[in-house]
């Protein structure tokens, strides 16, 4: 078992906004979280990660406990957080980002964007252009390709296709299931095509609570039976 | 008038100086840090100090000013702005504020409340076209220009300055990368203390040293980081030469209102550019 | 009846009122009037900061507005003390009225030196630009008409309308705090943008807020006036800042008696405290340092906590 949460209590202030929610992830699997806004899918994410420290429960990763690390501690072990709305760093260029992804982990900068180059043709010819440029779903790519950097275990993604056009959708998933295997990954998402497309299993989120998790490959499949619990 | 433009560029320079760090701990960490005052008044006080020491040579009692402003900027970021930064940014300010008026008095205490005199190190004018200004003036706005140069190629091609700029913009998307960003921010605060002080002992010999120097410096930091915007080196750059031309020009009309024109001009700016932050 | 007790307006207000009293007749009644005064400009500042968590570090143009509205007045119109602080007040209100919309749209930071800034703009325009009319750097001195037993050049007359101003306006920001508005100011403190997406103009309130807390400030500022005599430049000195935010956080922000506490215990301190203590600034940049780090609920924040404590026990015995 890669990673392993159990009874996770996280506060805003005086609000609870997680309770008691479990969940885990093998080697190589790719999990989809599911759940209506609110749900607390994205606090979820930011705990595992760091930046969110919970009043209750454990976060174990690869056999450690990982409470209470910083942010920055964590994708240093090998978690790398990917953030909703496709934040870049607007004022650097694609390149930098990279370099930036880098620096941390001493991984080679040209190396790295190789690999980006391999995800997406397409970025070959915007490798010096201002990531703020970039178009939505050509800053997903970066932002795939920059959590690639340094070889992390896990993946932590939140909602890579939402605000994207049908086209640009298909290309993210296409990404997302080369890299299957290969990694492992959390993944938030909105969009149950693509969840039934790509997870190997799939939680449900319910006001701050873990509902149901799905593993029949055949549940799995039918959009809207999982529609029905949400 | 081509002297008081010449003033002009002397105080934007100055301004600039001493404005960058500040600007910078405000972008970074949204906190006013006025303890900047501080380390701004010990540099001028330093170089009173040390020039005795260092025979009088203005150069190397420079430099020795600086580098005894390093520890007064390290302690306050350790313990002051460190432990309050990231969990109450109110209190930080009160903090700092608290830092600024400890610091004053300890200063009133040592040199006495009168201003003590720094004089201009080197006293000659210098003639071109149709200017007759010091020489040091000129040298001060040299060295202005080297240091927004210095300081454009350290953001745009190092990757410290890369770091930087990306957690001006997102700080946690930074940290998501394994970069401790804060360990960076505290690399630049004290980067910009270091300049504060440096622009208080270029400041010192045309002006006057007085213990109260750093609340006044704090109030026109502000006024270039309102207007220039935080954390934007250009644009501090371009507030700070155009706050330094506001303060020559009245000045030469009116002395006294140097200062309160620079508020005003502040005030006007905000009618028609309100802020959020 | 502890609990009644705590919540009591009437029983706080009848406290501090016996409190100085008793202070005023033991000590020295100028002195103590002063304190009264002083503790009215807090309660001002208060508005801002213990209820909408912004503090201004530029306040004392507020406090040198109403003096010098009500000085101007009463030098140049006519010296009625009753009307020369109606035009205090209003000073203070056009102020807040004035720069309201450029000030309250920030927070944090940039809220605390906007005020610093204008501050230096007002200063200077007492000390240089307006000096023919103000006096400069030595102010003016005046006199005001009396009417009988409404004598202001009386110290007694002086303590008791001090101390009445301090009680109406005590017990109206009570009442405020306890309204819908003070509802509204709380939820702008705590989440502003929860505020606005239910529908309402923050910005609206924010401005009705700050032009209230000028106004207090403006009415301490008159009264300040019509207490000594004369108005200067210290009035609206933004060096003095210090005072009324350390007198505000000692006490406790975002209570009325915290702000009344916090602002005796201020006062007390700067007029007995330099006997004995000469760097007695430093010791104040000090205090402040440690409170920012430690002691951030004041004076009366932690004697309520006790009471609190006190109650809960006596509930779990009941």
């Amino acid at each position: 078992m890669l990673l392993k949460v159990e009874s996770l209590d996280v506060q805003y202030g005086s609000a609870k906004v997680l309770h008691n929610v479990s969940l885990n992830v093998k080697k190589g699997e790719l999990v989809c979280i599911v759940g209506r806004n609110g749900a607390g899918k994205t606090t979820l994410l930011k705990t595992i990660a760091g930046f969110l420290n919970p009043t209750k429960g454990k976060i174990i990763y690869q056999d450690a406990l990982i409470n209470g690390l910083r942010p920055d501690k964590v994708a240093l072990l090998g978690i790398k957080y990917v953030f909703q709305d496709k934040r870049v760093f607007g004022d650097l260029t694609v390149r930098d980002n990279i370099q930036l992804a880098a620096y941390p982990t001493k991984a080679d900068v040209e190396q790295a964007v190789e690999r980006l180059f391999k995800i997406s043709e397409k970025m070959r010819r915007l490798i010096d252009t201002k990531a703020k440029g970039l178009s939505g779903g050509e800053r997903q790519i970066l932002l795939i390709g920059r959590s690639l950097v340094g070889n992390p275990s896990l993946l932590l993604i939140d909602e890579p296709t939402e605000g994207l056009a049908a086209k640009v959708i298909d290309e993210i998933a296409r990404i997302l299931m080369e890299m299957k295997g290969l990694l492992s990954m959390i993944i938030v998402e909105q969009n149950l095509a693509i969840v039934s497309r790509m997870a190997d299993r799939v939680y449900i989120m319910k006001e701050g609570s873990m509902l149901k998790e799905i593993t029949d490959r055949e549940q799995i499949n039918e959009q809207s039976y999982i529609e029905s619990l949400l | 008038m081509s002297e008081v433009i010449a003033y002009g560029f002397t105080l934007g320079g100055i301004l600039y100086i001493i404005s960058i760090g500040f600007s910078l701990t405000f972008g970074s960490m949204r906190i006013v840090n006025f303890a900047h005052g501080l380390v701004y008044a010990v540099g001028a006080y330093a170089l009173f100090a040390l020039l005795p020491v260092a025979k009088g040579n203005f150069v190397i009692a420079s430099i020795l000013a600086i580098i005894a402003s390093l520890p007064v900027s390290y302690i306050i970021e350790k313990f002051v702005i460190r432990r309050l930064y990231g969990k109450s940014i109110d209190y930080a300010i009160i903090a700092s504020y608290a830092v600024l008026l400890i610091g004053v008095d300890l200063l009133k205490w040592i040199f006495g409340a009168s201003p003590v005199p720094v004089s201009d190190p080197i006293g000659r004018n210098i003639s071109f076209m149709t200017l007759d200004i010091p020489l040091y003036r000129v040298i001060i706005i040299l060295l202005s220009f080297l240091i927004f140069t210095g300081l454009t190629i350290f953001f745009k091609k190092t990757i410290i300055g890369k770091i930087v700029i990306a957690g001006l913009g997102d700080r946690e998307a930074v940290q998501s990368l394994g970069i401790d960003i804060d360990k960076y921010f505290a690399i630049v605060f004290i980067l910009g203390s270091a300049l504060a002080s440096l622009g208080g002992i270029l400041y010192g010999p045309i002006s006057t040293v007085h213990p109260y120097m750093g609340f006044r410096i704090v109030t026109l930091c502000f006024a270039v980081v309102i207007i220039g915007g935080m954390g934007n080196l250009r644009g501090t750059a371009v507030a700070s030469y155009s706050l330094g031309m506001v303060m020559a020009i009245t000045a030469w009309f009116w002395g006294a209102a140097a200062d309160a024109m620079v508020f005003v001009v502040m005030a006007i700016v905000l009618i028609f550019r309100p802020i959020e932050i | 009846m502890l609990i009644k007790l705590r919540h009591s307006v009437l029983f706080a207000i009848s406290c501090f009122v016996i409190g100085f009293i008793v202070f005023a007749y033991s000590a020295s009644i100028n002195k103590v009037t002063d304190f009264i005064i002083f503790c009215i400009y807090v309660l001002g500042f208060d508005v801002l900061y213990g209820h909408m968590g912004r503090i201004s570090f530029g306040h004392t143009l507020y406090l040198g507005a109403g003096a010098y509205g009500t000085a101007m007045f009463a030098k140049y119109v006519i010296p009625d003390p009753f009307l020369s602080i109606a035009i205090g007040i209003i000073t203070g209100a056009v102020v807040g009225i004035i720069l309201g919309p450029i000030v309250v749209k920030t927070k944090g930071a940039a809220f605390a030196l906007i005020n610093v800034a204008f501050n230096q703009v007002g200063y200077f325009l007492v000390l240089v630009a307006l000096a023919r009319f103000t006096g400069g750097e030595d102010g003016v001195s005046l006199s005001f008409k009396n009417y009988g037993f409404i004598n202001f050049n009386n110290m007694h007359f002086l303590f008791y309308f001090s101390l009445v101003s301090l009680v109406v306006v005590y017990y109206l920001m009570y009442r405020l705090y306890l309204s819908a508005f003070g509802a509204m100011l709380i939820g702008i403190k705590e989440n502003e943008i929860r505020v606005r997406f239910l529908g309402y103009n923050t910005h609206k309130y924010k401005w009705i807020a700050f032009i209230i807390s000028t106004s207090i400030s403006a009415f301490a500022g008159s009264l300040y006036v019509v207490n000594y005599g004369f108005v200067n430049p210290s009035f609206i000195d933004p060096a003095r800042n210090v005072e009324v935010i350390f007198a505000a956080l000692i006490g406790g922000p975002g209570t009325e008696i915290g702000v009344v506490v916090g602002g005796t215990a201020y006062m007390v301190i700067s007029n007995y405290l330099p006997k004995y203590i000469t760097r007695w600034e430093m010791f104040l940049g000090i205090a402040l340092l440690i409170i920012a780090f430690k002691f951030r609920k004041g004076i009366m924040g932690y004697i309520r906590e006790f009471v609190d404590k006190r109650i809960q026990a006596l509930k779990t015995i009941g």
